[in-house]
């Protein structure tokens, strides 16, 4: 039975994302890495950003990013909650706004991130979900990370009521960055339920330990369903992380992978091409379970997951 | 493994001979490095636990006149065949660290350690005499213009041996390798550190990969270290690098997902497959756990993969075969 469109989505969704923060806290460092294809030592080589820079990337079947990088120098900053604050403020769905954890100056930092709160986001679009992302963590010595991250979520969860808002503590040299925008662009997919819950039905089915799908360009993980209890909460971002840096030294070599097996005495995981926009990836521990049926059920499940998405 | 394959890292202060020891043996991101404390003492880190080689990494804390500090015991370095990685930082002034260089070689010339290089596969040698390879690793090429390496690798090179000749009379065939952590030359250079090693056993190994690679019509197949990833002997034909650092990238892939889903990521069953499309027919990755840290990759087309129970049961016997070499070679006396 063919279904149609999903009711209550749009076919095609359009998502309007401010990315701000002052200048060289790393915004479009972290684009380049998440959509562009970067590794971390290449953004050495971007300048600074010149006003605003926008792309729209297309994230999964219907779901379109509409991205404005907005540059950080103080210059173009007054513009854009003055003159500016109509045309960049208006009909926003996320706003991401990074704070570059060894700033200089942290109190203007504060100061402009109330403005865009004030001036911005609460008179043109107070729906708008808000993340805070604390980055660059990685030159903090481990051992003071947390604390200095809590104390700065809680500055910005005052200076923010009455809206909510979301932190993360990110680098570009680990996973912690596609912790932040997986979650991000999770909660933006149109039918992430849906997604989600046939995720559960395949993975009861062909008794495995877990399930992930990623989308295709990103690695980010866009649905997970978890039937085996695991010790490392984080391991879904590290997961993106360790395939998407395969992926950028396939892509040196002008190839890239379609299908994945990892094995040893302990598991087995399967990581293939599963639809045009997405990867699958299955862990199973039993060892009853056949390789080949495996790959078969994936190869099965191609078709129904096409048409759900 | 057997005998004492010791690799000694020696260079002026923070020339990178640390940062090398923990991003090859110790799984350190490169940017970590820029953390890294001064060496202060003689540091003997034994790093073979997973490692297929005996490797011992001797880091000489830099500001130390090596070869004369009475506070450091010399006796037991340089026995066995063995190799002297000197690194030389390539930004900084040269003078003094190939000054130290000719040094440490005069005092081993003295003592007739140094292995002229000139034949790779003479037959055994006394454990006494000639048995020092030297290779001199110009690091931290990553600060440096692509244009200008070549340029700075001659001039060191010269410099070193009109050094050698002048200050001590000696002429010696030595290696040199501009490396740096944040690139794979790094792995490149110690792969050959490591072919030089064990030359005894070099053509044993590199006939069997070749065996393999005709009887089950393979690309390429290379015997891998799994935790240093360098590789121990490539089969005859083996020239594309890219596909090697590839492979490199593929261990690094299977590590670190089976070090997620498991307590011990290397063990007998340890298996990978990768399947590439690209510009011309898809190829296939595969990877196999033989014994004593070696890893067996091999670079197939994807239609040879119809005769998978022929490949699984010749590389078996590929096992078997590096396992018998390795006894024998564990049974000599000393090599």
């Amino acid at each position: 039975m063919r279904r149609r469109g999903m009711p209550g989505s749009a076919r095609n969704s359009q998502q309007k994302v401010l990315l701000m923060g002052r200048c060289e806290a790393g915004k479009t460092s972290m684009r380049s890495i998440i959509f562009a294809n970067y590794i971390a030592r290449d953004t050495r080589r971007l300048g600074a950003t010149i006003e605003v820079e926008q792309s729209n990337v297309r994230f999964l079947d219907n779901l379109v990013l509409n991205i404005w990088d907005c540059g950080g120098q103080d210059a173009f900053m007054e513009t854009f909650f003055t003159t500016q604050a109509d045309i960049l403020f208006s009909h926003v769905q996320v706003l991401i706004f990074v704070f570059d954890v060894q700033s200089s100056d942290v109190q203007k930092d504060l100061e402009v991130f109330q403005s865009c709160i004030e001036t911005g986001i609460l008179k043109h679009s107070r729906d708008a979900k808000i993340y805070c992302l604390i980055h660059k963590m990685d030159l903090i010595p481990k051992a003071q990370r947390d604390e200095l991250f809590q104390a700065r979520k809680q500055e910005l969860e005052h200076l923010s009521k009455p809206l909510q808002i979301s932190c993360f503590a990110t680098s570009i040299w680990d996973e912690t960055l596609y912790n932040a925008w997986s979650t991000i662009m999770s909660l933006l997919i149109p039918n992430s339920l849906i997604l989600k819950r046939n995720l559960k039905k395949f993975a009861d089915h062909i008794d495995a330990d877990e399930v992930l799908l990623f989308e295709k360009a990103t690695f980010l993980v866009v649905a997970h369903h978890m039937r085996k209890q695991h010790s490392d909460p984080n391991r879904f971002e590290k997961i993106s992380n360790i395939i998407k840096q395969f992926k950028l030294s396939c892509n040196k070599m002008q190839s890239n992978f379609t299908s994945i097996e990892i094995r040893n005495s302990s598991f087995a995981a399967y990581i293939e091409l599963f639809t045009s926009n997405m990867y699958i990836m299955v862990v199973t521990s039993d060892p009853a379970v056949c390789s080949d049926a495996v790959k078969m059920n994936i190869n099965t499940a191609k078709q129904f997951f096409k048409e759900c998405v | 493994s057997s005998g004492i394959n010791a690799e000694y890292g020696m260079g002026m202060r923070r020339s990178g001979k640390s940062s090398i020891k923990n991003v090859v043996f110790h799984k350190m991101p490169a940017n970590e490095t820029m953390f890294l404390e001064s060496t202060t003492k003689l540091q003997k880190d034994d790093v073979s636990k997973n490692c297929f080689m005996d490797y011992v990494v001797y880091d000489f804390p830099g500001q130390v006149d090596s070869m004369t500090d009475s506070a450091i015991d010399y006796t037991n370095m340089f026995e066995g065949r063995c190799a002297l990685i000197y690194v030389i930082d390539v930004l900084e002034d040269k003078g003094p660290a190939v000054e130290k260089l000719v040094s440490i070689l005069s005092t081993l010339d003295r003592e007739n350690k140094l292995d002229n290089g000139l034949d790779r596969r003479t037959a055994e040698q006394s454990k006494h005499s000639a048995n020092v390879s030297v290779f001199v690793f110009i690091h931290k090429v990553d600060g440096l213009p692509d244009d200008q390496r070549e340029e700075e690798q001659k001039r060191i090179e010269t410099s070193i041996r009109d050094e050698l000749n002048h200050a001590a009379d000696i002429t010696l065939n030595f290696k040199t390798w501009l490396t740096s952590v944040y690139e794979y030359s790094i792995f490149h250079a110690l792969s050959d550190v490591n072919e030089k090693l064990i030359d005894h056993l070099l053509p044993t190994f590199e006939d069997l990969l070749h065996r393999l690679k005709i009887t089950c019509c393979m690309d390429t197949t290379l015997l891998m270290d799994v935790s240093a990833k360098c590789y121990i002997a490539k089969d005859n034909d083996f020239t594309d690098h890219n596909k090697y650092e590839m492979c490199c990238d593929m261990l690094d892939l299977y590590t670190d997902i089976a070090n997620i889903y498991s307590h011990q990521p290397y063990d007998d069953d340890s298996y990978s497959c990768v399947i590439l499309h690209q510009v011309t027919a898809p190829e296939v990755m595969l990877t196999k756990y033989l014994r004593n840290n070696l890893i067996l990759v091999c670079l197939l087309q994807e239609s040879c993969l119809k005769e998978r129970g022929i490949i699984n049961q010749n590389i078996r016997k590929f096992s078997k075969g590096i396992g018998k070499v390795l006894q024998v070679q564990s049974e000599k006396p000393c090599s």
